[in-house]
C-alpha cells in the first residue's frame, strides 16, 4: 500500500501568514538589538528634559502664574504654558529628531541586516512570498518603533501639560493629534528607507544623508526642492496638532525656515505619495533583485 | 515571539491605553475651557434677548499674561486680593476662568437688569457663611440656590448659584429671571442684531463687549436727549487682547454708510491729531503709529497694539511715581 505523494509537497502559506510569522520573528530581533540602546537614549532624552522640567516647576524655579518668556520673529515678548512647551518638545524633539532617526537606522536595516548578516538566503529560499517578508519586517519596524516612542510622548504630555496652569483635559486632543502624526511619520520614514535600504549599496549612509543633509538644507533654500523632502508635508500638519496660540506660532516663526507651508490636503496627498510609492518601489525591487552574498 | 518581546508590547500598549483613557477622562470631565469661543459661551443660554449690552472677560487668561506680570511689579499686593483671599477664599488668579455681564431694560422705567455671571472655581459654603453673616437671607428658587441682602435703596442684592462653577450676581429679579431660562426659552441667541455683533468681535480676544445704542435709551442710563445729540451710531464693538503686549479694537456702526464714511473721517483726523501731539516722544509715538483705521459700508473701525516694551514703560513711570 503506497502512502500519498501529497504528504511530502511543502505547504505555501498564504501572504498574510507568512507576513505574520516573518513579523514575530523580525519584532524580537529589533527589540532586543544594540539598537534598542540607541532607541532608549533617543526616546528617553525627551522625557528627561520633562522630568527637569518637572523638577524645576517643583522647586519654583518656574513662574506658575506668568508661564516662560520668549521672544518671537516681530521682536515681541510671548508667554508659553504647559500645552505650548509640549507643543514644541513634539515638534523639536521628536517630529525633527527622533522620528527622523529610528526611521533611517530602523528602516534601512530591514533588509541590509539580514544581508550584512548572510541570512537573507535562509528567508528567500523559504516557500514565502518576497513581498510577504517585505511586509512583516515593515510592520515589526513600525510596532516595534511605535512602541516606544508614542509611550515616551504620553510620558512628557502628563509630565509637561500641567505645568505653568495647563489643563490635561483641554490639550488631550492635540495629544491625540501629536500620536496620529508622529506615527505616520514613522510609517512614512520607515517606507523610504526601506526602499533605500533595498536599493541602495551603503543605505544607511546615504539615510544619514537625506535627513542631516538634504532635508535641512532644502528647507533654507528658496524655490520647489523643498517639495523632495518629508519634513516639509509633516511641517504642514503639524501646526494643526500644537496648541495655536501666540506664544506657540511665534516660536515656530523662529523655527519654521520654510516660506510657505503646505495646506493639510496637500500635506496628507504627498506623505501618502511617499508612502505608498516607498512600499511599492521596495517591493519591487526586493522581487527583482538578486542578492549576491559577499563571501 | 519570545515571553520577554510579548511582556515589552503588552506593557508598552498597556502604558499607551492607560494614557490615553486617563487623558480622555480629563477630557471628558473638564472644567470650562480657558478661552471660550466668543460665539459660543454657556453662559448666553442666561442672557435675555433683550439685553442691550453684554462683556466678556477672559480672567484666566488675563492673569496669566505678561501685562499682569508687569502690574505685579507695580502693585505687588494686588488691589485687596489677599483680603478676597482671606475672606471669601477666592484667588482671582486661579479661581475664576471668565466672567459674563450683560445689561437689559427692567422691569421698572429708568432702572436697567444687569447680571454678572462668574465662572471658575468656588467656595459655596464658605461664600455662603460670609453672606449670612452679612444678614444675608437664603433661598431655594426654581432649583437654585440664591443668597440675597437687602442694600435698601439699590434693591435686593443677591448672589445664585446657577449650575457647579457658575455663579450669578445681580439684583433678584433678574437672578430668578435667568434661573428661569435655564429651563428654556428665548435667549440672547435668538437676537439676530445681536449675534450679528458678536460675529464683529475679534476671535483672539479675551475681552470684549458690545451693544447697539438704540437700545440703550431703553435701559435709562443716558440722559434726556443724549442719544439724539449723538451721530447715527447704532452700534459698537470693543474687543481687547492681553498678553505679549496689549491690543484692542472699537467698531462703530453708522445707521447707513454716509453715516459710516463720516465716521471713518472722524476719527482719521483723530488719528492725525493724536500723531501730531506725541511727535518727539517715541513711547507714546509707538502707541499712536500702531492706531489702524478700517472699515467698509457702515462699519468703521480703529485698531491698536500697544508693545510689551511700551508697556513696560509706561509701567516703569508708574513705579518711578510710586517710589518717589
Amino acid at each position: 500500500m503506497s502512502t500519498p505523494l501529497t504528504s511530502n509537497v511543502p505547504v505555501v502559506p498564504s501572504f498574510f501568514r507568512s507576513a505574520v510569522r516573518v513579523y514575530e520573528l523580525s519584532l524580537g530581533r529589533m527589540l532586543w538589538s544594540r539598537r534598542t540602546l540607541f532607541m532608549a537614549l533617543v526616546v528617553g532624552g525627551p522625557v528627561a528634559v520633562a522630568l527637569v522640567l518637572r523638577l524645576l516647576a517643583a522647586l519654583d524655579l518656574l513662574s506658575l502664574t506668568g508661564g516662560v518668556d520668549f521672544v518671537d520673529s516681530a521682536n515681541q515678548r510671548v508667554t508659553i504654558d504647559g500645552p505650548g512647551i509640549f507643543g514644541l518638545m513634539v515638534w523639536g524633539f521628536y517630529l525633527r529628531f527622533s522620528v527622523p532617526l529610528l526611521g533611517v537606522f530602523y528602516g534601512t536595516s530591514l533588509i541590509a541586516d539580514e544581508i550584512e548578516d548572510k541570512t537573507i538566503t535562509y528567508l528567500f529560499t523559504r516557500p514565502l512570498s518576497r513581498c510577504a517578508v517585505l511586509a512583516g519586517k515593515y510592520f515589526a519596524y513600525l510596532v516595534s518603533t511605535g512602541l516606544v516612542l508614542l509611550p515616551s510622548v504620553m510620558l512628557v504630555f502628563f509630565l509637561v501639560v500641567s505645568l505653568l496652569g495647563g489643563s490635561i483635559g483641554a490639550a488631550f486632543p492635540s495629544l491625540v493629534t501629536d500620536l496620529a502624526l508622529l506615527a505616520v511619520g514613522l510609517a512614512v520614514y520607515g517606507a523610504l528607507f526601506m526602499l533605500i535600504g533595498t536599493w541602495f549599496r551603503r543605505p544607511l549612509l546615504t539615510g544619514l544623508v537625506f535627513i542631516l543633509g538634504w532635508e535641512p538644507i532644502v528647507a533654507v533654500v528658496p524655490g520647489y526642492l523643498k517639495r523632495f523632502t518629508v519634513s516639509y508635508y509633516l511641517e504642514g500638519l503639524a501646526p494643526h496638532a500644537m496648541p495655536q496660540d501666540r506664544a506657540v506660532t511665534g516660536i515656530l516663526g523662529v523655527m519654521q525656515v520654510s516660506e510657505v507651508v503646505p495646506s493639510v490636503a496637500a500635506s496628507l496627498i504627498g506623505l501618502g505619495l511617499i508612502l505608498v510609492g516607498g512600499l511599492s518601489l521596495s517591493a519591487w525591487v526586493v522581487e527583482r533583485r538578486e542578492y549576491v552574498i559577499e563571501q | 515571539m519570545t515571553r520577554q518581546t510579548r511582556y515589552f508590547v503588552l506593557g508598552a500598549n498597556g502604558l499607551l491605553l492607560v494614557g490615553l483613557c486617563a487623558g480622555l477622562f480629563a477630557f471628558l470631565s473638564r472644567g470650562p475651557a480657558l478661552v471660550v469661543p466668543v460665539n459660543g459661551a454657556g453662559e448666553f443660554s442666561y442672557v435675555p434677548v433683550d439685553a442691550s449690552v453684554l462683556a466678556y472677560a477672559n480672567v484666566r487668561e488675563v492673569m496669566l499674561s505678561d501685562v499682569r506680570t508687569s502690574i505685579r511689579q507695580v502693585s505687588p499686593n494686588g488691589v485687596g486680593q489677599q483680603q478676597l483671599e482671606q475672606y471669601l477664599g477666592l484667588n482671582l488668579e486661579e479661581d475664576i476662568d471668565h466672567v459674563l455681564a450683560f445689561l437689559a431694560p427692567g422691569p421698572d422705567q429708568g432702572r436697567p437688569a444687569g447680571l454678572v455671571l462668574f465662572r471658575g472655581r468656588f467656595d459655596l459654603t464658605r461664600l455662603e457663611e460670609v453672606a449670612r453673616a452679612a444678614g444675608a437671607t437664603v433661598d431655594t428658587y426654581n432649583g437654585t440656590r440664591l443668597v440675597s441682602v437687602d442694600t435698601g435703596d439699590v434693591g435686593t442684592l443677591t448672589m445664585g448659584f446657577m449650575e457647579p462653577g457658575l455663579v450669578a450676581v445681580g439684583d433678584l429679579g433678574t437672578v430668578q429671571l435667568a434661573a428661569d431660562r435655564r429651563s428654556g426659552g428665548a435667549d440672547i441667541t435668538s437676537n439676530a442684531q445681536m449675534m450679528a455683533l458678536v460675529e464683529r468681535v475679534d476671535v483672539e480676544s479675551n475681552a470684549w463687549a458690545f451693544g447697539r445704542f438704540g437700545d440703550l435709551g431703553n435701559l435709562g442710563l443716558l440722559a434726556e436727549g443724549v442719544l439724539e445729540g449723538m451721530p447715527a451710531v447704532s452700534a459698537f464693538v470693543v474687543s481687547g487682547h492681553v498678553n505679549g503686549g496689549l491690543g484692542g479694537s472699537l467698531t462703530l456702526e453708522g445707521s447707513d454708510e454716509t453715516v459710516g464714511q463720516n465716521l471713518r473721517d472722524a476719527f482719521r483726523g483723530f488719528v492725525a491729531l493724536a500723531q501730531a501731539f506725541t511727535a518727539g516722544e517715541p513711547a507714546w509715538q509707538t502707541m499712536v503709529e500702531s492706531l489702524q483705521l478700517s472699515g467698509v459700508g457702515t462699519a468703521m473701525t480703529l485698531s491698536f497694539r500697544v508693545p510689551s516694551e511700551t508697556l513696560d514703560f509706561v509701567f516703569s513711570l508708574v513705579q518711578g511715581e510710586v517710589a518717589f
